[in-house]
């Protein structure tokens, strides 16, 4: 009898082990895959667990620096009293805090257990931290959109916890033992804030706010993260650096590349406003895949987890 | 403090190991599946699987061994209940504590499946189930710890093999094996993961006799918190440029 896997007779025994709890629904388990290796290495298997995230936290990477950095924008927008500006940053950035917690949830193991993230406060883990401020900076921006001051002084708030917001989630990926996000734990932040910063500035050339203010910061914005992805390039080496450059991250790590160069191109130029934003969009969320699924193809890569502790 | 002390070279590859582990914490199985490498159909560590008999086939021989240009290398690989845990530091839940005997424990009714502690080990022990959705590993047997007895494994291990102990004593052990393993002439013979700098230590440690890279342990294993300092600093950094960038963009007339 082959039910779940315990090759256990439930009739005579009981089910009361420490794996007992385990809920079995497909027996088959992937067997790790050897990868090409001509190094020392164990057959070639991969040394690391890869990632057991999907799609909806690069997604969330995104989504979340979105939102940061438009509320910061509009706090700002709030200094000069650009209303509308204002307004469409703090939408935005309350609209944003909603869908990052949507995204969060929906890739846990256990989505109903949500609410235990907030059981304790763990300086050590970045997710902790991430949590409480995403969840700080989730009422603060919804507060934001009150009238009146109790409106301003929450859209401050919620400014001041966005810088944070759009690049504590590079460092929550560099604190892995993943080798390319912790070999880019100096660099990656910085791409995370500028790429942040990008979708804001995007988001707005696309609505068509304050042009002239807003195309400012996109072409500084788009700058940077074109420049912060150089560096982030320079501080991989060897095998490491081998997914930044081929397969599908390979890929994806260049195409955000063009889409961010083509964008920042037409922000200088004064054309297509509406195309410029969306290639500034672009090029920000693949930006964060092509970390991800780099990131996934190291872990799996045991010689380049060997070299990360070899150096 | 207690721990396992795994000699490899005392390891004769049964399985019993994997085996009575399976079986004590009543985990499922992982399917049957041949992978081709040499007698390993296990391949890795996993969130069902607790033990794994690593086989290496090499062509030259152990040190004061006799049997020609072949050896043969195993090992019983498990969770190392490291001293400084990468996945307890990164666990947002509070799901993973330190126990009374210094092991590493998940509490499955705590564990919301997260992930984070998956990609945070640096040893590729602990993983997610994804039909059960939450974080399994190698409790080091806590409730047999519980009722004053070995570890399942330790228990069947048929060699000594896996020893099962207070660490000290471990260590004393251990040292005193490795040093009668050099009079032999198995000069590769050394441990692996006593006093190991990146985790303070680990609680399960071996005698390996060959590089680290061979059994698929990493070489120098590092808590990822250790390094995350430089990441939080250079995150401050970019976040206040980024306020400066916004009200340089927007204030200025």
């Amino acid at each position: 009898m082959r039910t779940d896997g315990r090759n256990i007779d439930q009739t005579l025994g009981a089910l009361r082990g420490e794996g007992a709890l385990q809920q079995v629904a497909h027996l088959e388990q992937k067997l790790p895959v050897p990868q090409k290796d001509e190094g020392v290495s164990y057959y070639g298997l991969p040394l690391l667990k890869e990632s057991v995230w999907k799609w909806p936290i690069p997604t969330y990477f995104y989504v979340g620096g979105l939102a940061g950095a438009s509320a910061a924008l509009a706090a700002a927008a709030r200094l000069r009293g650009l209303r509308g500006l204002v307004r469409a940053g703090r939408f935005i950035a309350a609209g944003g805090a909603a869908l990052s917690g949507a995204l969060l949830i929906e890739d846990l193991g256990i989505r109903s257990r949500f609410v235990y993230m907030m059981r304790v406060f763990r300086p050590t883990s970045p997710m902790s931290l991430g949590t409480w401020l995403l969840g700080a900076f989730g009422l603060a921006s919804g507060a934001s959109l009150l009238p009146g001051v109790a409106g301003d002084v929450s859209g401050f708030v919620a400014g001041a916890l966005g810088l944070p917001l759009t690049g504590y989630t590079a460092v929550l990926i560099s604190n892995t033992a993943v080798p390319l996000w912790q070999q880019t734990r100096g660099a990656l932040p910085p791409l995370f804030v500028a790429s942040a910063a990008v979708s804001a500035a995007s988001a707005m050339e696309m609505l068509g706010v304050e042009e002239r203010r807003v195309r400012r910061l996109a072409i500084a914005a788009k700058a940077a993260e074109l420049l912060s992805g150089v560096a982030v390039e320079r501080s991989v080496s060897g095998r490491i650096a081998v997914p930044l450059k081929s397969g599908l991250s390979g890929a994806l790590w260049k195409a955000a590349k063009i889409c961010t160069a083509a964008s920042l191109l037409l922000s200088i130029t004064r054309r297509a406003r509406l195309l410029a934003g969306a290639l500034g969009t672009a090029g920000a969320l693949v930006t964060r895949f092509a970390m991800f699924h780099a990131g996934n193809a190291s872990a799996r890569d045991p010689q380049a987890t060997f070299e990360l502790q070899r150096a | 403090m207690k721990g396992f002390f795994t000699d490899t070279t005392l390891c004769i590859g049964c399985k019993a190991c994997e085996v009575a582990c399976k079986q004590w914490n009543q985990l499922p199985d992982d399917g049957f599946d041949f992978t081709g490498l040499s007698y390993d159909n296990t391949a890795h560590l996993g969130s069902s699987t607790w033990r794994h008999v690593a086989f290496v086939e090499r062509p030259v021989p152990l040190g004061g061994t006799l049997g020609g240009n072949f050896s043969w290398l195993m090992m019983s690989d498990v969770c190392k209940h490291c001293a400084r845990a990468g996945c307890l530091e990164a666990c947002p839940t509070g799901a993973i504590i330190r126990t009374e005997f210094g092991s590493v424990y998940v509490q499955p009714e705590i564990c919301n499946g997260c992930g984070y502690c998956v990609s945070a080990c640096p040893f590729g022990v602990i993983d997610r189930r994804e039909d059960d959705g939450r974080a399994w590993k190698c409790t080091l047997c806590y409730d047999r710890l519980k009722a004053d007895l070995t570890p399942a494994c330790a228990k069947a291990c048929p060699t000594g093999s896996i020893q099962y102990g207070d660490l000290v004593q471990l260590k004393v052990n251990a040292d005193a094996r490795v040093k009668e393993l050099h009079q032999r002439g198995m000069s590769e013979a050394y441990l692996y993961g006593v006093d190991q700098p990146g985790t303070e230590g680990l609680n399960a440690f071996f005698l390996l006799a060959d590089r680290a890279e061979k059994y698929n342990l990493p070489p120098d294993p590092v808590v990822p918190t250790k390094n995350v300092r430089k990441s939080w600093a250079s995150m401050g950094a970019a976040a206040i440029g980024l306020a400066a960038l916004v009200l340089a963009a927007v204030v200025t007339p």
